[in-house]
């Protein structure tokens, strides 16, 4: 508890104060953004939380984006994360060089960000979402998109007089899965290789509502799950001053896998500081030659509800409350021990308070 | 009779001093070798958020903000954008984090806002209304609905 408000009170010292702010040169802009959860449970490890209480759970990233001219820029990202135990993973998130052909096409070269849904390029950024983890369904490990794509990708977007507009991105490489068991991401890691991926977002001229469709496929190289991979998504984003309404649904069609998934979650300012967010999450995998001996493996159904103060838009409190039921991303540490001995509990209660700041 | 005339005089009073506390109070200003005169709002808007990024003769728009506390930045906001600074600013956390854009440089005087868009022809900014430009090599645009 002491750490907890030691945390809050220096994070809030530093971020409440206006003159703290991102770097902006002419060519040269350096962000940042980070947080901190605690998290208990009533038994099974989730999200940030288990049953003692998880403490453990920081994250801090530098965002650098050059611009030498019009034409060419420069973007990356690294990133340090502690996890549960004393594990420290340390990324660069993306690394890419881009090229400003026109608004309608600019190109894009390195570890680039992948274009999934609505929150695959904004992946770490607390201070973007309602609630402190993002909806497991569609972004739980290993994730339908991942943070970046190894390879080359056309982008643009185009909004016309009218208030209409498309923008969209096309790409190919190769994608590395997330693995939360490994420290680092090594060669043994799934991955996808030939991916060919596209998304497209419509906006309207109701400012406040896109809707987009993304999708991507590619040749999974994973022991047991090699084979021909495609993941599709369609997605509807709300956002004025008050409201936020966030809708996916994903789907994954493997060789030997298949994976339905969808969220819905909302948020509503009831002061410029104070707002309540509710979200709904499900998930449902199927092997194609295999039954699940234990169904709840292969489900994950999710309720959350949650308080956010806002002291800025770079700097929030979230209190917020899960229940899941499912396995799929809750689950005891030791999973084997507790099927053995006929323990595993399928259903997960959650309560999260946290911290997120960005700049 | 005497209260419908009493409750439109009322009226009138309230309408007076609403727009009293709408009055624009502030400026915005361009290059003086830029040929434009007037500006809808939401071409300004546009171009502060950059999603128009040329003028007609397609040179490049640089726009320049005022820091985030400044109230002429807040007045600007709130008239041009028709949002308030901290939407404003959740917008580009958005862009910038999604690799799709920076916000315009923000400067803390309006002294440098001038001294910018004197020395850039495609610069765009905004000062008081009641700041002296006269030494400046830029011109006020009018405002148009």
């Amino acid at each position: 508890m002491k750490r907890l408000l030691f945390v809050l009170l220096l994070v809030g010292q530093i971020m409440v104060s206006t003159q703290v702010m991102a770097q902006y040169l002419d060519k040269l802009a350096i962000n940042g953004f980070g947080g901190w959860a605690y998290g208990k449970t009533n038994g099974n490890h989730y999200l940030v939380g288990c049953k003692d209480g998880g403490y453990s759970h920081f994250n801090f990233a530098l965002n650098i984006t050059a611009k030498p001219n019009d034409k060419f820029g420069v973007n990356a990202q690294f990133s340090w994360k502690q996890l549960h135990s004393d594990q420290w993973k340390a990324e660069v998130n993306y690394a890419f060089a881009e090229w400003n052909i026109s608004g309608l096409l600019q190109f894009r070269i390195g570890k680039v960000k992948q274009p999934f849904g609505i929150y695959s390029e904004i992946y770490d950024v607390g201070t973007l979402r309602p609630f402190f983890e993002l909806p497991q369904s569609v972004y739980g490990l290993p994730g339908f998109g991942s943070k970046s794509y190894n390879g080359v990708g056309f982008t643009g977007s185009k909004l016309t007089e009218s208030g209409w507009g498309l923008q969209y991105d096309i790409y190919a490489g190769e994608v590395y899965l997330q693995d939360l068991s490994a420290a680092f991401t090594t060669p043994e890691s799934p991955y996808l290789t030939d991916v060919i991926g596209l998304r497209i977002i419509s906006y309207t001229p109701l400012e406040s509502i896109n809707l987009g469709i993304s999708s991507y496929t590619g040749e999974l190289v994973c022991e047991d799950l090699d084979g021909a991979f495609i993941i599709g998504s369609a997605h509807l984003e709300i956002l004025t001053e008050k409201w936020l309404v966030h809708g996916e649904y994903a789907e994954v069609e493997q060789d030997k896998l298949h994976i339905d998934a969808a969220y819905l979650e909302t948020g509503y300012k009831v002061t410029e500081n104070w707002q309540i967010v509710g979200r709904y999450d499900w998930s449902d995998m199927s092997f194609h030659e295999l039954v699940f001996p234990i169904s709840s493996l292969a489900e994950h159904k999710e309720w959350a509800v949650g308080v956010n103060y806002w002291f800025n838009p770079g700097f929030v409190l979230k209190l917020s409350y899960h229940k899941v039921d499912g396995n799929r991303f809750a689950g005891p540490l030791n999973l084997e021990e507790a099927l053995m001995r006929g323990a595993l509990d399928e259903e997960t209660k959650l309560l999260l308070l946290g911290t997120q700041f960005s700049f | 009779m005497k209260n419908i005339i009493s409750f439109i005089l009322f009226s009138l009073l309230v309408n007076n001093f609403l727009s009293a506390q709408e009055k624009v109070s502030f400026k915005v200003i361009i290059n003086e070798s830029n040929s434009l005169s007037t500006m809808s709002k939401d071409q300004i808007s546009k171009f502060f958020l950059k999603k128009a990024t040329k003028w007609e003769n397609n040179k490049e728009v640089l726009p320049i903000d005022l820091v985030a506390d400044s109230p002429v930045r807040k007045q600007f906001s709130l008239i041009v954008h028709k949002k308030k600074i901290q939407a404003i600013k959740a917008y580009w956390q958005r862009k910038i984090f999604a690799g799709r854009g920076i916000p315009p440089v923000e400067k803390r005087s309006e002294n440098e806002v001038l001294k910018f868009v004197q020395e850039n022809e495609g610069a765009i900014g905004y000062v008081s209304a009641s700041t002296k430009i006269a030494k400046y090599k830029v011109k006020v645009v009018e405002i148009k609905n």
